[in-house]
């Protein structure tokens, strides 16, 4: 029971992690980045590339890819996605809009990890040792991403709600209209908290592949895991996806462990559907008037 | 760098489906053979594809065109390639091959990666009258397609071989005293899961194998430790994983952090990959797998430094479909040669009844099939050995019981 | 303090504000006067720079031009719309409206103070601090509302039908709380439908119909109009002033 409850809890933790990216950049800038799963997936052969070719620990790789993730985004941003948001007239508008761009952005990603890599699958072996915890062995860079998964979160989610910064950023999510008049640029606040989403999701990317096997193609699986949280926690609330990613975590293994691991799909999706339909905004998100 | 920029751009061209090499009108007497494939260079089925079989194609046109080209009658015409993504997806194959046939008009088709696939492309194949040498399928329907597709040849056998073959060996080795009753075995809930679990199932209750543990997994499960906790708890001899290859290093790695190290460790696709070796390293020692190939014998010795002097990054062929997928190449070449003209028919004709110099040994087929599969390898001093069947060319004594995981 | 010149909004055909041009002083209360659809909304706006003007405006701001600054910058420069609608982050709460209200620049300086005052103005924002503003009442919401517009130091506070939809007494409290706004040297530009309470207060009123302004005068010669009695004031009260 306890290591069904760790291994679910880690679990949940690498779905946060993956999520919370993407509720930024959907939940803030309004982006539905489709590409999100490839930039997750760019970061974990950076990070592979980093580990292999430079003998760099992924760990302290992330003190290049973070940057790089939010540079990168933030560059996308202004050359791909300003020109429509300034062109869409509603938030709907963008959102389709930002779906078609992404879609495009999605293949190129992929075709320029394919070009430098191939389209084989990679794996590497990095603190992939066993530690006790409460008498239950679990495997050290799970645990790390677990850790960083809820440091990260939470301290996130302190700066949105703690500093003006972070206030003006839920400002934007909350009314974009009413953000311009508190002095808001809200396309200069939309590219931050895109470019944040970017740098999380590349952290992200870096944990991860310590203990999956990705490949050029694998982004599409992550994009998806990301958007069943991020909608089931609410859009733009990090809280929402630490708590969606652990339910799903938890449920999964639960069922894995007690009932049949040919059922933890069935079970995730039963979830998500059962938390839509008592609220359809997720967990923690409000109902759009 | 050049090349790096170069390689980017036919990425880029490749994941927009577009052809690479534009073909030039109809040759006049001859001046090319025009080979065309699709393969999956995105989607799922990407990561087979680029380990097993598109470094294989490449090399091969590369060698065949350094000779020369392929020889008809008495001289030698290079081969010009026509290639599509079929994104992993049976309705874009199919539509690529229509093209392929119809419009680029090639000689020669390779076929694509995977079961899923080369049981899409069948008819069209056939119906066309191109000879399919399918080397990445794996399917208990083999000898009925043999026959009902004349063209089609499935180098790879059927899942009940791969099954029954791995059960015969846990028999002997019961027999002999290395190993217990007691199987647990866990299978990805999608095709070669399916298939494999479906065709062990019988042969181990039939062979008197107490199953303790039987269950499936969606494909794409991210986290595998609540399957290798229980199974640990259950403490069986012998484990098996009918796993694709994320899953099956998945499995690996957490069998190696649980200390979970049962007398046979038996994992599925991807256990042949040279990625395995890389990540596990010394920890790969006497885990078992799918495939296998006589890592002694010189021409698979050769073939494996032409191919590391010959891929992108010096990347290994994986030990299993990899030689065989070589070696359909070489069988086509030599059908082709020994017709001497492009006369499609009679390659099929030749391919049926003739007998074959490859890096696997001499192969004739009888009905279509070949005599002789790799079912079982094992990791032995870095290298994949095909352990079963024991009769085969080669095969190696397996290491029982495994040795025990050491810290990485 | 605050001078406009020329302005004039379209919406594809519609002309919904022409050449409009009016001034506001400091500490002055100004009020529009106008019927619905006359174009009073369009007139803050586009003040404001949330809708597009046509061009051969002049906006100036303390002496400083700033026609055509984004919106977010107008708010810098010194002036702060309250919106139709309040325009208030609903899902946040009372406190986190009144930080954002001090997010420009200029509102840093003595924000401590900047709070006190506005928490002294509507004494019932400082018991609800945490309350999220969705589940206040309207009045309240409106309260929330002019505080953060005052939090940005603003020199001239437009205000958007600040009435609409509060009932009688309140809205006697609001404007009193209006004219201690008033007393600190912001210029206010009130769009009312609310007559009689507006031009009560009000130090000069502007009366804007079709998208034209067509009069002007103080409180009390407005009070007075014979156009402004019929439209607003029910022509009956005119004796008994």
């Amino acid at each position: 029971m306890t290591n069904a409850i760790f291994t679910g809890l880690m679990l949940g933790g690498m779905y946060a992690l993956i999520a919370m990216g993407l509720t930024l950049q959907y939940g803030v800038a309004r982006i539905m980045n489709l590409s999100y799963g490839e930039f997750l997936v760019a970061a974990a052969f950076a990070s592979y590339w980093l580990f292999t070719g430079w003998a760099l620990n992924p760990l302290l790789g992330l003190a290049l890819v973070i940057p790089a993730g939010f540079g990168v985004s933030l560059l996308l941003y202004r050359v791909l996605l300003t020109p429509l948001v300034r062109r869409a007239r509603t938030r709907g508008a963008l959102e389709v809009d930002s779906i078609l761009a992404t879609f495009g952005m999605m293949f190129i990603v992929q075709g320029i990890m394919l070009s430098m890599f191939g389209g084989a699958y990679f794996s590497y072996s990095f603190l992939a040792i066993p530690v006790s915890l409460f008498g239950e062995i679990l495997a050290l860079n799970r645990l790390i991403a677990f850790g960083l998964a809820v440091a990260v979160g939470l301290a996130l989610y302190l700066a949105l709600t703690r500093t003006r910064l972070g206030t003006s950023i839920r400002a934007v999510a909350v009314d974009p209209m009413a953000a311009q008049l508190v002095a808001i640029d809200v396309v200069r606040t939309s590219a931050f908290a895109f470019a944040l989403g970017g740098a999380l999701v590349a952290a992200a990317g870096v944990l991860i592949s310590m203990f999956l096997t990705f490949s050029a193609s694998s982004g599409v699986i992550f994009t998806m895991k990301a958007l069943i949280v991020v909608v089931m926690g609410g859009v733009g609330n990090l809280l929402g996806c630490l708590v969606a990613g652990l339910a799903l975590g938890l449920s999964e293994s639960l069922v894995a462990t007690f009932v049949d691991p040919g059922l933890t799909l069935a079970v995730n999706f039963a979830l998500f559907l059962g938390v839509l339909l008592v609220k359809p905004a997720g967990l923690f998100g409000r109902a759009q008037r | 760098m050049g090349s790096s920029v170069t390689r980017f751009a036919a990425g880029l061209l490749a994941v927009t489906g577009a052809a690479l090499f534009a073909a030039d009108g109809p040759a006049l007497a001859q001046s090319s053979v025009k080979i065309g494939y699709a393969i999956s260079r995105t989607g799922p089925n990407a990561g087979g594809a680029a380990v097993t079989t598109l470094p294989n194609y490449e090399m091969w046109v590369k060698e065949v065109n350094a000779a020369g080209g392929l020889k008809l009658g008495d001289k030698r015409v290079p081969i010009e390639v026509v290639q599509y993504d079929d994104r992993s997806s049976a309705e874009e194959a199919a539509r690529s091959l229509e093209r392929l046939i119809t419009q680029d008009k090639v000689d020669f088709i390779l076929p694509p990666w995977g079961t899923g696939l080369n049981l899409a492309v069948g008819p069209i194949l056939n119906k066309a009258g191109y000879p399919h040498l399918a080397s990445t399928a794996v399917t208990d329907r083999a000898p009925e397609l043999a026959k009902r597709w004349p063209n089609s040849f499935w180098l790879l056998g059927t899942s009940a071989g791969a099954a029954n073959t791995l059960v015969d060996l846990l028999v002997k080795l019961r027999g002999e005293g290395k190993i217990g009753d007691t199987v647990a075995m866990v299978s990805v809930a999608d095709g070669f899961g399916i298939d494999l679990s479906g065709a062990a199932r019988p042969a181990l209750a039939k062979a008197n194998f107490k199953l303790a543990y039987d269950k499936t997994y969606p494909v794409g499960t991210q986290d595998l430790s609540p399957i290798v906790n229980e199974v640990k708890a259950l403490n069986p001899d012998v484990f098996i994983a009918f796993s694709y290859p994320p899953d099956t290093l998945g499995i690996t790695e957490q069998a190696r952090i649980a200390s979970f190290n049962p007398k046979i460790f038996y994992t599925g696709v991807g256990t042949a990959f040279p990625l395995f070796k890389q990540k596990f390293g010394a920890n790969a020692q006497g885990v078992m797998g799918i495939g296998g190939w006589s890592g002694d014998s010189a021409p698979i010795k050769d073939y494996l430094a032409r191919h590391k002097a010959s891929a992108a990054n010096g990347a290994e062929p994986d030990r299993w479909a990899s030689a065989v997928t070589y070696a359909s190449l070489q069988m086509l070449q030599q059908a082709i040669e020994r017709v001497g003209k492009i006369d499609r028919e009679a390659v099929i004709k030749d391919l049926q009844t003739g007998t074959f110099d490859t890096i696997i040994g001499k192969v004739k087929f009888e009905n279509n099939l070949p005599t002789k599969y790799w079912w079982v390898g094992q990791w032995q001093d870095g290298e994949f050995y095909g352990v079963a069947p024991a009769a085969n060319e080669g095969a190696r004594t397996p290491v029982i019981p495994k040795p025990a995981w050491k810290a990485p | 303090m605050l001078e406009v010149a020329n302005i004039g909004v379209t919406y594809g055909q519609h002309h919904a504000l022409t050449d409009a041009s009016l001034s506001v002083g400091r500490g002055e209360i100004v009020v529009i006067l106008g019927a619905n659809g006359a174009g009073k909304t369009s007139l803050l706006k586009a003040i404001a720079g949330i809708v597009a003007c046509l061009p051969g405006k002049r906006v100036t701001l303390s002496g400083r031009d700033i026609a055509g600054l984004p919106a977010h910058e107008i708010v810098e420069a010194g002036l702060a719309l309250v919106p139709e609608g309040r325009g208030i982050f609903a899902d946040l709460t009372v406190a986190e409206n009144l930080l954002l209200g001090a997010n420009p620049k200029r509102a840093r300086d003595g924000e401590a103070a900047r709070r006190e005052r506005v928490l002294s103005l509507f004494p019932r924002l400082g018991e609800r601090l945490g309350q999220t503003v969705r589940t206040m009442s309207g009045g309240e919401q409106q309260m929330v509302a002019i505080g953060r517009a005052l939090m940005s130091n603003p020199d001239v506070l437009l205000l958007d039908e600040p009435s609409l939809g509060l009932s009688p007494l309140l809205v006697r409290e609001l404007f009193a709380s209006l004219r201690k706004v008033r007393e600190s040297g912001v210029g206010l530009l009130l769009v009312e439908q609310n007559a009689r309470e507006s031009l009560a207060i009000a130090d000069r009123g502007y009366l804007i119909e079709n998208g034209k302004i067509t009069g002007s005068g103080t409180g009390t010669e407005l009070m007075s109009n014979d156009a402004v009695q019929r439209a607003y004031l029910g022509g009956i009260v005119a004796s008994a002033l």
